[in-house]
This record gives structure tokens, C-alpha cells and sequence, in this order.
């Protein structure tokens, strides 16, 4: 093995380390957040695409390489809305995995309280609740210092409370 | 109140669409290998598509109002979106870096869009389809030199979304130098843009929303949300976006 090879293989393991983990919780971040749900699997090859393009930008720690990676994924998400996205075919198979496995909501009134949400509060509220973030990290993820992320996801609660009640 | 908490989270965490999200380890691993490859498969269609096209690039030039009926232009890759999966809609799908995708693009320009006067309409249809081609360019070095490839539909957007960008700074313009009657105008154009065909086809939730919201703040003559339309869009430049933060205007106004 030659040693740029070598280089290469160290790169692409320590990639490889970094990301699989947050693979599945990005693919259920995109479905949570996608309609039609199935185009999640768009946008995870998009993200994995665009995350070994900025590879010399990995972080050294998993809190950090995390939130690098659902920032990077809430710009694949925003270019998906604008119909920017462009299909990849290697998606296709994952694809149809979400279509089988994904099944409607029990509970409509929690997805109406949150649409009555603001469009920041209601990505605060799901990045802690549904993809597992701590409050100021959800907030650095949506561009919240930590106190406006405590102050506005404090008042969404209390928001969401009052709707359902 | 922590028990109303508790209660809470424990409804939203059930309510996640994606609590049953199951996928097969291997898939992820291909998908995470395949990442790092550079997109071959794109440029070998483009090879196909030029064999079986090339009789018609002659006349491609000349007849640029074929698109919608012949396979004219090596642009075009004789692939067509399969609407049920996550494609746009059926439109063909377009290599940008096919030698004539900047005339196969002009050609596609919309009979419906408008553009404010003072505008050229043949210089704005190229000044766009410079601007879509140089960013596939750029997208393909970024990737490793693999081809770039969009749908019909999502070149459209693109003429609609640059002449809506225009049709704001217009009302901001007028707005400015108290020009009653070309703002209502521009304002009567945000409100029909809201029904432009690839602005409705690519509305992955919420754009058409935000436009009536905009629409409506054109219609009202309120400034500040003109210039929250103007930082969303990009509107820089003269008469475009004054550089103050609005996102909290967006926010609060917008679904």
C-alpha cells in the first residue's frame, strides 16, 4: 500500500466512523420532515454526498461532527423544498425501505399543534423531542444562541400545552 | 410544571411519523460508499443520449421552439421523471453541461412569465440560462467532473423564480419614488405568481404559502415585508434587499 493510498483508506475510515452512526437518525430526520416521506432517502445521499465533499471540515468530536452534520442536512432539506434537489438513483432501494416502514401519525392533533407553531419554534421543538437534542443544541442547529433556544422552546411548550389542551 | 411535561413529550414522542423508520443495514452501507464515489453513472447517459440524438442538433438553433415535441438538443437526455417517485413531475430531465443546454434552456423560457419593462426579454432569458449552467458547473467540480442533470420543470422554476426576485425589487423601486401605479402593478404580478405551473409543481410545502404572504404585504404596501421578500428571494443589488436582517419578519408572518 502505497502511502498516499494508505492516507486515503485512514480518510475514509475515520469518515465512515464518524457518519454511520448518524445515518438512521438523519434519514428519520428528513422523513419527519419531507412529504412525500420517501424523498427522505433523496436527501440522506445528498447529505452523505455533500458530507464527504467537506470531509477536511470533520470535527474532532461526536457532539461537534453531529451538529456539523444536521446543519449540513437542514440545508439539504431547504434545497429539497425549493425543488432543487436532484434524484440520485443509488436512493432508490432506501427508498423504498421508508415507503414500507414509515406509518401515519396516531396522533393528528400533536402534528396540528405544532403546525400552528412558527416555522423556527416548531424545528426547536422536534430537533429536542423527536431527533434527540439537547436545547441549546437544537438551538445552535436553527441558529439560537442557548438562552433565546431555553426562552423560545420554554413559550413553544407552553404554546403546545394550551393548544392541546 | 414537570408531570404536564412529561405528559407532553411522552404524546409528541409517540406522534413521531418516524418512530417505526426501518432500513437495512447494508442499504446504508452501500449509500454511504456510493457517496464517496464521483457520479459516473450521469455522464454515461449523456454519451447514450448523444448517439441517439445528434441527427437533430443541426437544427436546434434554428428551431428552438421544437423542445416540447422532438428530442432537439443534445441537452436533452430523452429520460423523462417518473412522478411517482421523487422527481419533480415527468418532465424530462436536462444535462446542464451539454454543449447547447444554454439554448435548450432559453428555449424553455415561459410564454406566461412576464418581466418588468426595462428588462430585455432575450437578454434575461440568457442571462439566466448563464447563470443555471455556471452552477452545474460548478456543482460537477465540486463532485469530481461527474455530469449535472435537472428536470424540464425545475429550469422553469428557475426563469419564474429570477423574474419574481425582478418583480419584487420593481415594487421596491416604485415604492421608493412614490410610484403608486407601477407598484400596484408589481403587486399584481406577486399575487398571480403565486399560480406560476413550476412554482405549484415544486412546492415541497409551504412556498406558495410564503408568496401569498408576500403578495399580501405587496398589496398592503407594507415595506418591511417587501424587504423580508426581498432578503428570502435574494433580491441583492440596486433597488433589491437594504442588508437588515428580516428573518424574524418571515417568521412570525409566514405558515
Amino acid at each position: 500500500m502505497t502511502a498516499l493510498t494508505e492516507m486515503f483508506v485512514d480518510e475514509t475510515s475515520a469518515f465512515d466512523d464518524a457518519i454511520r452512526p448518524l445515518m438512521k437518525p438523519l434519514l428519520a430526520y428528513f422523513a419527519r420532515r419531507i412529504t412525500p416521506a420517501e424523498d427522505a432517502a433523496d436527501c440522506l445521499s445528498e447529505t452523505l454526498v455533500v458530507l464527504w465533499r467537506r470531509r477536511n471540515s470533520l470535527p474532532d468530536n461526536d457532539d461537534d461532527v453531529r451538529r456539523w452534520a444536521y446543519g449540513i442536512a437542514k440545508g439539504v432539506l431547504s434545497n429539497m423544498r425549493r425543488g432543487r434537489m436532484r434524484h440520485r438513483a443509488l436512493a432508490d432501494r432506501l427508498r423504498a425501505e421508508v415507503v414500507a416502514s414509515l406509518v401515519p401519525p396516531a396522533d393528528h392533533y400533536i402534528a396540528d399543534a405544532l403546525s400552528q407553531l412558527n416555522a423556527k419554534d416548531r424545528e426547536l421543538v422536534t430537533l429536542i423531542v423527536w431527533d434527540g437534542f439537547g436545547v441549546a443544541e437544537a438551538g445552535a442547529v436553527v441558529g439560537l444562541k442557548p438562552d433565546a433556544a431555553r426562552s423560545r422552546y420554554s413559550r413553544a411548550r407552553a404554546r403546545l400545552r394550551e393548544t392541546l389542551r | 410544571m414537570p408531570d404536564d411535561f412529561d405528559a407532553l413529550h411522552k404524546r409528541m414522542s409517540l406522534a413521531d411519523p418516524a418512530v417505526y423508520l426501518h432500513v437495512d443495514d447494508d442499504t446504508l452501507t452501500r449509500l454511504l460508499d456510493e457517496s464517496k464515489r464521483p457520479h459516473v453513472s450521469v455522464r454515461r447517459r449523456l454519451f447514450i443520449g448523444v448517439s441517439i440524438v445528434g441527427v437533430f442538433a443541426i437544427g436546434a438553433v434554428a428551431a428552438p421552439a421544437a423542445a416540447d415535441v422532438l428530442r432537439a438538443f443534445f441537452a436533452q437526455t430523452g429520460t423523462f421523471g417518473n412522478a411517482e417517485m421523487s422527481e419533480e413531475d415527468s418532465s424530462e430531465w436536462i444535462d446542464l453541461l451539454a454543449p447547447d443546454a444554454r439554448e435548450y434552456i432559453a428555449s424553455v423560457y415561459p410564454d406566461y412569465l412576464p418581466v418588468p419593462s426595462g428588462i430585455d426579454a432575450q437578454q434575461f432569458r440568457l442571462t439566466v440560462a448563464d447563470s443555471i449552467i455556471a452552477t452545474a458547473r460548478t456543482t460537477s467540480e465540486q463532485e469530481g467532473g461527474g455530469g449535472v442533470l435537472q428536470q424540464r420543470t425545475g429550469l422553469v422554476r428557475s426563469f419564474e423564480q429570477t423574474a419574481y426576485g425582478e418583480w419584487i425589487r420593481t415594487w421596491l423601486v416604485a415604492d421608493k419614488a412614490g410610484d403608486l401605479v407601477a407598484r400596484d402593478a408589481a403587486a399584481a404580478v406577486m399575487q398571480k405568481a403565486t399560480t406560476w405551473p413550476a412554482f405549484v409543481a415544486t412546492d415541497g410545502g409551504g412556498i406558495i404559502a410564503r408568496m401569498q404572504t408576500f403578495a399580501d404585504a405587496a398589496h398592503d404596501g407594507d415595506r418591511d415585508g417587501m424587504q423580508a421578500a426581498a432578503q428570502y428571494n435574494l433580491v441583492d443589488g440596486p433597488g433589491g434587499w437594504d442588508g437588515v436582517d428580516r428573518d424574524s419578519w418571515i417568521t412570525e408572518h409566514t405558515p
